[in-house]
């Protein structure tokens, strides 16, 4: 990982708090560090103009870009779109999250590079050059929060949102070796972000450490909400994160389609970590190919409709994958809709019952075969391997289809050095134990954090 | 060689397109059909009653390793 002269969101506030660092000395030590790396890793789509932060809020201080999904206020999204999804069009209202986070005191950078209308599992996009893995250049970039991930893993700033769709902040972040959280649907407002298959969208956060996801989740709750009053002393987030829980944990980490340097690895994890919980139990991960296909047929049919007017209109425009994710969608028959969306509380409760009923988390693997060349997932070069792409979100879609919280962290490298992540789900509701666990338990599994 | 599977997926696919006024050349076409091939045996199997031995499947007792 590059060199990360951000401190952390919870160090800057602490510095803030305690008059160690001013706010304007913190922000500009975060703009530094934007637009030095701005230039080097093709990450950054619009620097935005700097502005007054709320002053005395709890991210005063804290300076983030985001995906380029979420409309600012002054500039509708771009959608990795070579001129802008809504070229000509008036801006729209900038996005709920945005204007919390602001509300909060935190500061907007830019916004940052993404597959074209958050299709795929790459950060493959005709329109731009790709963003090179800041940890290995040979190695990809996952999508479709590319720019969030390397933004964040490049230390051009300490967290980043995106949005998740069936992988599109865990897939990204897993192979940049960075955090990433895809909370349950609606705990984060995503009014004012660009849609891409509405009923499996999620807004969730990319960040250098859980802690500082954390920040950033806990600052877009509502005022109420227990994670938010933690905000309010510079020590709270992280008080809360580390209290003791008796852990009660699922693993279903040993999958049969593990690389071999990549099972060894989360056997190491899950070897060292196996002693700091009450309960670890392995267990048997059930339902994964028809909730797969379930969600594959909400992806195809929404993404659909969501750009009817590009599929009929402007066909030839569209990146090859955004092609292949939403024609599939005009001919899916009704019947698999229908019964993909009635039947989704069902699934979601037998799934709960079969896998977290007496555990906390459960665990999978977040990438069975490693992070990829970047070759081999990218669909024009002459190495492209389908099984490779494939593999990038088999552990991830299905969440998104059942609403359940899911947090990936790097816990060590694999052979070839690159990271090795971890995919924790919670059932529904459980976001603050989610990231509690991964604090807990990333602390000492991953030197890639720290 | 032909794939007596993708075969009606292709004509089925084409003939979506068409009717939604979508003009993708052949190529696009026969890349959806394959996806709704690979999906269809699981996707009809479910939505044709078949989830419910699924559901089962899932709600039986923990296998524990």
């Amino acid at each position: 990982m590059s060199e990360a002269a951000i401190p952390s969101i919870a160090e800057l506030r602490r510095a803030i708090a305690t008059g160690r660092r001013t706010v304007d000395e913190a922000l500009d030590l975060q703009r530094e560090a934007f637009g030095r790396g701005a230039a080097l890793h093709h990450c950054v789509v619009e620097h935005a103009h700097a502005s007054q932060p709320v002053a005395r809020a709890p991210l005063s201080g804290i300076a983030m870009a985001h995906k380029d999904v979420f409309h600012t206020g002054l500039r509708a999204a771009g959608q990795g779109r070579p001129s802008g999804s809504q070229a000509g069009a008036p801006p729209a209202a900038a996005s709920a999250a945005l204007q919390r986070l602001a509300a909060q005191g935190a500061s907007y950078l830019g916004a940052l590079a993404m597959a074209e209308f958050a299709c795929g599992a790459t950060a493959e996009n005709p329109h731009f050059v790709a963003p090179l893995n800041p940890l290995d250049p040979a190695a990809a970039v996952g999508g479709s929060s590319s720019g969030s991930a390397v933004a964040v893993a490049a230390g051009l700033c300490r967290a980043s949102l995106g949005t998740d769709t069936a992988g599109s902040v865990r897939i990204p972040a897993s192979t940049c070796g960075v955090v990433g959280f895809k909370p349950g649907p609606g705990a984060i407002d995503a009014r004012g972000v660009s849609p891409l298959a509405p009923s499996l969208d999620t807004v969730g956060v990319i960040a250098r450490s859980v802690s500082d996801a954390a920040h950033v989740f806990a600052a877009l709750q509502p005022d109420e909400a227990p994670l938010a009053q933690c905000l309010a002393s510079p020590e709270g987030i992280e008080q809360a994160l580390s209290r003791h829980r008796p852990w009660r944990v699922a693993s279903a980490l040993d999958q049969p389609d593990l690389r071999d340097d990549v099972a060894q690895r989360l056997d190491r994890f899950e070897s060292r970590a196996t002693s700091r919980a009450v309960a670890w139990r392995r267990i048997a991960l059930r339902g994964l190919e028809p909730l797969s296909c379930l969600a594959q047929v909400v992806l195809h049919v929404e993404a659909a409709l969501t750009h009817a007017h590009s599929a009929r209109h402007a066909l030839d425009s569209l990146a090859p994958i955004t092609q292949a994710i939403v024609l599939p969608g005009w001919a899916v028959p009704a019947a698999w809709y229908r019964h993909a969306r009635e039947a989704r509380a069902a699934w979601r409760d037998a799934f709960v019952a079969a896998h977290l009923a007496q555990a906390d988390v459960l665990l999978l693997p977040s990438l069975p075969r490693g992070v990829p060349d970047a070759r081999a997932v990218t669909t024009t070069a002459d190495g492209f391997d389908p099984r490779e792409l494939v593999a990038l979100h088999r552990y991830h879609a299905f969440a998104n289809y059942l609403g359940l919280p899911a947090l990936s962290f790097p816990v060590g490298t694999d052979a070839r050095g690159r990271p090795v992540c971890i995919q924790a789900l919670a059932a529904p509701g459980n976001e603050a134990g989610l990231l509690a666990f991964g604090h807990q338990f990333a602390a000492t599994a991953s030197p890639l954090l720290h | 060689m032909t794939d007596p599977a993708l075969e009606p997926w292709t004509t089925w696919v084409a003939l979506s397109l068409q009717l939604h006024g979508i003009h993708a050349d052949p190529g696009l076409a026969l890349r959806a059909a394959r996806t709704l091939s690979r999906l269809a045996p699981m996707a009809s199997g479910l939505a044709a009653g078949g989830m419910a031995a699924s559901l089962d499947e899932l709600r039986a007792e923990p296998v524990h390793e």
